[in-house]
């Protein structure tokens, strides 16, 4: 059974008609093509499905498509477009991660950046501790984590330079 | 495996939501997260011809007081906003912490409390608070309200008192005494996306010098969460000394009904119960009597905390 299924996605309003079992991230990569959402495990463990539901990470498959309806989505996708916004190829957490070497065969990268991302928003000078929790729902079978928590951190001194005398900055944050 | 087909409706008001329940029970099934029904729909553990989605029925969420000064609990706060929540910090502490430590920040930002409850799992982590705190859980259908304690709403595995054509639609807590409190204890391999080892909750109200009350309970030791009289009898009246904590906590032991399984050895999981009991207590008591303290300082300033 399929229904009419409207949300904003990346910034964009949309409507796309989907299977009523179908999840929030077969959405994604089967109808809108949007296969920087990654999925390893299906069940919640291991977060490389991470995407923002109004502006908090969840794991997409374990949302149905149509709980997201009304709602805002952000993907990988839609973080990069954010950094070409700004005239840069990348999103600055994406351009930490390349930088600090927190990449390697890149399964785990958009949901990582993801929930470093959604972090920084929430509390732009975390602690490496801070890290750990947020990212501890996602999972990296090559790097060791160091440098993924390196490149949050890194990425946090970034965008408090960027934004020191930039309070306007404040697009897709929590109220 | 892909779910079954069924059909999805989203009730923007709870009686649209249990009349459809109530029409289509016991095929239609709510969804709340939906951190454990989707698993249940792919696997086909469960085949609905009918999912309604509770989350645009603004009453089912958040946390306020009640009038009697205890706090009502809508069944669709996620655990990202209990653990966040200043009331339940400051009257249900222990809730506060089951709810911070579950799962992973991806997971406690969709997890409900009330699909915690429902699914009634034996690890469920937020049932031994709910339970210490002596709550009680409104169900409501199509045909009215009724009331159940918390204690004994999860009857076994997945078990609960909810009829199918029910919901659970509050979380209520009994107003907290100025000198008692809770603390959570659990055991995982990892510190996330894991699954409770054994868990320990304990809640405790002084009067003066001594216990007024107790109240313990257990988590993956038995077939669903586990209260802990004997322990709890060992305090009662007496003044809760580190020995006496220490004998309440290895009294509970007896209360334990665990099994062997890849998380733990029953006898592991035994000796877990004394440790994570005897913790619980502890950190129960000096929070019960920081807040007694507080309520000592309100009074003389004469005014009520
Ligand atoms: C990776 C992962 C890690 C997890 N870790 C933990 C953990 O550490 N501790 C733990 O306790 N759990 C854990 N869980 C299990 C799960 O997240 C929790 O049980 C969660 O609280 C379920 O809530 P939900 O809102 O997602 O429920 P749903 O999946 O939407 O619903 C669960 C069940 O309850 C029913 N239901 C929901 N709300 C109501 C209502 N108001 N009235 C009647 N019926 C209702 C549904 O019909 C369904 O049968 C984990 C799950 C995952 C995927
Ligand atoms: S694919 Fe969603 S958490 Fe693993
Ligand atoms: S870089 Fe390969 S899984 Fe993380």
């Amino acid at each position: 059974m399929k229904k009419m299924l409207s949300m904003t996605v990346n910034g964009a309003p949309l409507e796309v008609a989907v299977h009523t079992h179908a999840t929030l991230a077969e959405v994604l990569r089967g109808e809108l093509g949007l296969t920087g959402t990654k999925v390893g495990c299906g069940e919640g463990d291991c977060g490389a499905c991470t995407v923002l539901l109004d502006g908090e990470p969840v794991n997409s498959c374990l949302v149905l498509a149509l709980q997201a309806a009304g709602r805002t989505v952000t993907t990988i996708e839609g973080l990069s477009a954010e950094g070409a916004a700004a005239g840069e190829s990348l999103h600055p957490v994406q351009a930490a991660f390349v930088e600090a070497g927190a990449i390697q065969c890149g399964f785990c990268s958009p949901g990582m950046i993801l929930s470093a991302a959604a972090l920084l928003r929430r509390c732009p000078d975390p602690t490496e501790a801070d890290v750990r929790v947020a990212l501890s729902g996602n999972l990296c079978r090559c790097t060791g984590y160091q440098k993924i928590i390196e490149a949050t951190l890194a990425a946090a001194e970034s965008l408090a330079t960027s934004h020191a005398g930039d309070n306007s900055d404040r697009e897709g944050g929590r109220p | 495996m892909r779910a079954a087909r069924f059909d999805y409706l989203e009730p923007r008001d709870l009686d649209e939501a249990l009349a459809a329940l109530s029409e289509h029970s016991p095929d239609a099934v709510a969804a709340a997260g939906g951190t454990d029904l989707l698993r249940d729909l792919r696997q086909q553990k469960r085949r609905p011809s009918l999912v309604i989605s509770l989350a645009r029925i603004p009453v089912l969420s958040g946390v306020r007081s009640a009038d009697d000064g205890g706090l009502l609990v809508g069944p669709m706060t996620t655990m990202a906003a209990l653990a966040s929540d200043p009331l339940v910090a400051d009257l249900a502490p222990a809730l506060a912490e089951a709810a911070g430590h579950m799962g992973s920040p991806q997971v406690r930002n969709r997890a409900t409390i009330g699909g915690n409850l429902c699914n009634a799992r034996p690890c469920a982590d937020t049932a031994p608070p709910v339970i210490v705190h002596g709550a009680r859980l409104q169900l409501s259908s199509k045909e009215g309200i009724r009331e159940v304690e918390a204690e004994s709403f999860i009857t076994g595995p997945g078990a609960t008192l909810r009829e199918p054509h029910e919901l659970l639609t509050a979380i209520q807590l009994p107003p907290s005494g100025v000198a008692a409190s809770s603390a959570f204890e659990t055991l995982t391999n990892r510190k996330a996306v894991e699954i409770t080892i054994t868990s320990a909750t304990a809640w405790l109200e002084l009067e003066g010098d001594l216990v007024k009350g107790a109240s313990i309970c257990l988590g993956s030791v038995g077939p669903r969460p586990m209260p802990g009289p004997s322990g709890a009898a060992v305090l009662l009246g007496v003044e809760p000394t580190p020995e006496r904590i220490a004998q309440a906590a290895s009294a509970t032991v007896l209360d334990a009904s665990p099994i062997d399984d890849f998380r733990g050895s029953a006898d592991y999981r035994r000796h877990l119960v004394e440790v994570l009991t005897r913790r619980a207590l502890t950190r129960a008591l000096a929070r019960a009597r920081r807040r007694a303290r507080g309520g000592d300082i309100a009074e003389a300033q004469g005014g009520v905390a």
